[in-house]
């Protein structure tokens, strides 16, 4: 008899019966519902040490103190520096990502000429002869992103080698001129459209002591510091009218509700400021210049040149720094032929679109940085920003292709050395270390390699205070150019460097 | 962690509304310790996963004295009868009877949603597509989370990575509960304003604790019962008023 | 008796086939043998070198594990041969020399979404390493690492699933949340 198919029915249903008694279905079931934990598209994060590393923000002018959880080298998360005298222990909301920009797409890798990649000796050597082409009356400038930097000496420098070189800076980096602001100790300020509470300053210091200062935000539109605001003025900040209306109404007489409700906080609450491009001689009148809770004088500023002042179309070669300004603003001031453009940017959105030449500079976190003192701080300050991950191979920070087309054969690790050193021979100042929240007087530090040690482990040095007069606050320049900074710098660079734009905008 | 160490925790939070200014750097503090990947372009208010959420509300005046406040809403942690776990087919939330944090296991989540209905305070979010980062971004992700795959619901779960590397920490110095300040998830260590304070409620010197029972704290939608353990504190009544009775305006809707 | 009984004998024929198949054969072939790619002897290094299983497998200062050793710690002694054996002439010429970590099978390798503290086991319960690693210290020789074919992660008996871990938290009443194994 042969094997039938009923044979074959009964030996697989006692097979199946049998089955149920052994780990097979139990253990296919577990592994299918652990395959299906697996997708091979959903990344698993990399194991490894855990290590904690410090830097300091270079993304704006706050610099605020960074500490970094990394596993590896590779940091996971950045958190705040507890007590760093800047920033307190926070980050602003770009601050938490800054670790993320490398993956951002649009990275000018290698350097271009007229969008086509070229090697960086060849825009060198054009640029060169760009620069000794130039006429008597046609100038060579530097758009520095952030002044008070080491690296911006090194532009003065070779712009003062020049017979025609014009250092500028945007007004956002050093706000107040050589003055810094006593937030600590202010009682009211009186704002002309600045973002207070929405990217001013560093937002652990400005957060840290909101509960002792009145706000009244005079804007046209409705802003976040504006709903947050004490008082909110309608009216558009650079109104000269209503700035005189708070100068009558400061002196007793005037009619304007608005500017009378405002004269009566800022009486009421003293020591107040005036900040803003529509402030005016206000703090003259408010008598805030050189006092306890107003401005005060720091060493160590150097004005640049105000872009308004320079003659339109007169820059025949621009060296350009990230994305510091509007282009309207720049475009006006290139000369109408030949004017040469050099990006000095890691984006291939920005300047870089308007340039003729591109070279790609490292980002934040990925090459030995500095940052010059944090906006708004009434003493001096100087940190490093030690690089945390590779740069990709090919950048150049901008303070090196400018110190090679000076032929000058430092690089600017050695210049930053030099400004260490120079800190250390002065002996003023102290050293806040972010690892232990110390601070120690530069004068109890032994070396110059010990300061350079402790400043790469991640401190911020803070020169001594500087005695003060009262005399007169600089009327900052109306802001020009469209489109009006309508966030805070850190976003407005944001955007004008890469494609981002802002969320729709709430008419609440 | 075990029935051999001291008292269970019920671990909470004290916003401080009056110092929210909405900056989201709560929101991405958290986005960024717990993995959560970058929106995708379809994704919406609606399908977007942002476990710590920031809403603005008005006080309704006419310009120019509307003024507007910021709420952080977060998964409260309900302590009774907490209406996701209750819901669940799958037992995948579970309170945790040593910390009070209810906790979501995305691998036991058969993505169901019935949890995000019942959730009074929408705070729990749907993996509607698999989670992807731009490329070489997944470098920067941390191992001490893990991720989650499409088709599961996460919510906040207090960063208890954190508690978990707090805990280890603890265990090398032979202890078993953990200082004030050791454990503090990614909001509360993010918020530039110091508007959030973590601690253990059940410590009556703890400073949540000390917030918590004065007058100033109150609960989103007290009237539930749901025993939040997320205390908001205002000065301002109109927040006040809000938070009992949230208006299903647009303007609720942060976006 | 055969031709009586053909259908029920069959059927259990089945059932027998299918419980050894179940039983025996199934674990064997549903697991991968992944061997060690160093020959690498326990015992000599607990017996001529002294070592103990936390001088290579130790908790580092925030309380992680070490894990399986990185090749400096290997490196360590054997930056140039200790002895004459071809095992350790192959370690050095293939990762010593090159500087390449070894690529370890971790025997207990967990998914992703499961947390183990090795501080806890250790310091707070003062376990011992046998407790779970059974003899893996004491060995000659490193066994294959048994990987399961469809789900990828580990097939040794003691680390499969959360069996043993359970029993050993249920007798010792620790703790048996969700949240106390898993990220």
């Amino acid at each position: 008899m042969g094997f039938t198919r009923r044979d074959l029915l009964k030996f697989t249903g006692g097979s199946a019966a049998g089955l149920a008694f052994t780990p097979v279905p139990w253990r296919l079931l577990r592994d299918s519902a652990l395959v299906s934990e697996n997708w091979p598209g959903v990344p698993q994060p990399a194991q490894g040490e855990i290590r904690t590393r410090y830097t300091t923000c270079t993304l704006c002018p706050a610099a605020c103190g960074v500490r970094a959880r990394c596993v590896g080298d590779q940091p996971v998360s950045l958190a705040g520096v507890p007590g760093h005298p800047a920033s307190h222990a926070a980050l602003c909301t770009v601050g938490l990502v800054g670790h993320h920009l490398p993956f951002c797409g649009g990275r000018a890798t290698r350097a271009l000429a007229n969008g086509r990649a070229v090697a960086i000796e060849q825009v060198l050597a054009r640029v060169s002869a760009a620069i000794a082409q130039c006429g008597p009356d046609e100038s060579v400038a530097i758009l520095d992103a952030r002044p008070g930097r080491a690296a911006s000496q090194v532009y003065r420098r070779f712009l003062a080698g020049l017979d025609n070189g014009i250092y500028c800076a945007p007004p956002e980096a050093q706000p107040y001129g050589p003055f810094g602001i006593d937030l600590e100790n202010t009682r009211a300020i009186l704002s002309f459209g600045v973002p207070v509470l929405d990217g001013w300053l560093s937002p652990g210091r400005v957060l840290a002591n909101r509960s002792h200062f009145q706000l009244i935000q005079v804007e046209a539109d409705y802003s976040r510091t504006a709903s947050l605001a004490d008082l909110w003025v309608p009216v558009a900040a650079g109104d000269a009218a209503f700035a005189a209306a708070v100068a009558h109404a400061l002196r007793g007489s005037g009619e304007d509700a608005h500017a009378a409700d405002v004269a009566r906080i800022l009486g009421a609450n003293q020591p107040a400021i005036a900040i803003g491009g529509g402030a005016g001689n206000l703090n003259a009148i408010l008598d805030s210049v050189g006092r306890p809770g107003g401005f005060l004088r720091r060493r160590d500023y150097a004005p640049a040149t105000d872009l308004a002042a320079v003659p339109d179309h007169s820059i025949q070669v621009l060296l350009a720094e990230e994305s510091a300004l509007p282009w309207s603003l720049l475009e006006r001031k290139l000369a109408t032929r030949n004017a040469v453009v050099v990006a000095l940017t890691p984006w291939l959105d920005g300047y870089a679109r308007h340039a003729d030449y591109v070279i790609p500079a490292p980002l934040y976190l990925e090459s030995l940085d500095e940052v010059a003192t944090p906006a708004g701080s009434t003493a001096a300050g100087f940190s490093l920003s030690p690089a945390l991950v590779a740069a990709p191979v090919g950048v150049m920070a901008p303070a090196d292709f400018i110190l090679r087309l000076a032929h000058d054969a430092t690089s600017y690790a050695d210049v930053l050395k030099q400004r260490v050193a120079a800190l250390k021979k002065d002996g003023r100042g102290t050293v806040f270390t972010y690892s232990d929240a110390k601070s120690t007087r530069v004068q109890d530090i032994a070396s110059t390699s010990d300061l350079w040690k402790t400043l790469l482990g991640g401190a911020a040095w803070v020169d001594d205070p500087v005695p003060q007069v009262s005399t007169g606050f600089p009327i900052p320049a109306a802001e020009t150019g469209d489109p009006p900074l309508h966030s805070s710098p850190l976003m407005s660079k944001l955007e004008r460097e890469s494609g981002l734009r802002p969320a729709r905008r709430y008419a609440i | 962690m075990s029935a051999t160490q001291t008292k269970p925790a019920r671990y909470g939070m004290a916003i401080d509304l009056d110092r929210c200014t909405g900056c989201g750097a709560c929101m991405i503090g958290c986005a960024v310790e717990n993995n959560v990947p970058p929106a995708r372009p379809e994704a919406t208010p609606r399908t977007g996963i942002t476990w710590m959420r920031v809403y603005q509300i008005s006080n309704g005046a006419p310009f120019p004295d509307r003024r507007a406040a910021f709420i952080p809403i977060l998964c409260q942690q309900c302590g009774n009868e907490t209406p996701c776990a209750a819901v669940c087919p799958q037992e995948a939330v579970e309170v945790d009877p040593a910390t009070g944090i209810v906790d979501q296991m995305p691998q036991r989540c058969l993505g169901c949603r019935y949890c995000m209905a019942a959730c009074p305070y929408h705070a729990r979010y749907f993996n509607w597509w698999d989670p992807q980062w731009p490329p070489g971004m997944e470098r920067t992700l941390n191992p001490d989370v893990a991720t989650r795959m499409r088709g599961v619901v996460e919510k906040c779960n207090f960063c208890h990575g954190r508690l978990h590397a707090a805990r280890t920490h603890a265990a090398t110095e032979g202890r078993r509960d953990l200082l004030p300040g050791e454990y503090v998830p990614a909001c509360a260590e993010a918020c530039p304003a110091e508007a959030i304070v973590f601690g253990d409620l059940n410590d009556a010197a703890s400073e949540v604790a000390k917030l918590a029972r004065d007058g100033h704290s109150f609960r989103i939608l007290e009237r539930l019962g749901t025993d939040s353990k997320i205390y908001y504190r205002t000065a301002r009544a109109w927040v006040r008023a809000a938070a009992e009775e949230p208006a299903a305006r647009k303007e609720n809707d942060r976006g | 008796m055969f031709r009586e009984h053909r259908g029920k004998i069959l059927f259990v024929a089945g059932m027998l086939a299918a419980l050894g198949v179940g039983w025996r054969g199934f674990p064997v072939a549903l697991d991968r043998r992944v061997p060690q790619p160093v020959d690498f002897s326990h015992k000599i290094h607990a017996d001529k070198a002294g070592a103990k299983c936390e001088d290579c497998h130790g908790l580092r200062d925030d309380g992680t594990f070490a894990g399986v050793p990185a090749l400096d710690k290997c490196t360590g002694c054997h930056a140039q041969a200790m002895g004459t054996s071809a095992q350790e002439k192959r370690f050095i010429d293939g990762y010593v020399t090159p500087n390449r970590e070894v690529a370890w099978q971790i025997y207990s390798r967990q998914p992703q979404n499961v947390y183990f503290s090795h501080a806890f086991h250790v310091k707070l319960a003062h376990l011992q390493c046998s407790a779970c690693h059974g003899a893996e210290g004491q060995g000659d020789t490193l066994p294959p690492a048994r990987v399961d074919r469809i789900s990828g992660y580990s097939g040794s008996p003691h680390f499969q699933n959360m069996d043993a871990c359970e029993d050993c938290h249920r007798q010792r009443g620790a703790a048996n949340s969700c949240l106390a194994c898993h990220k």
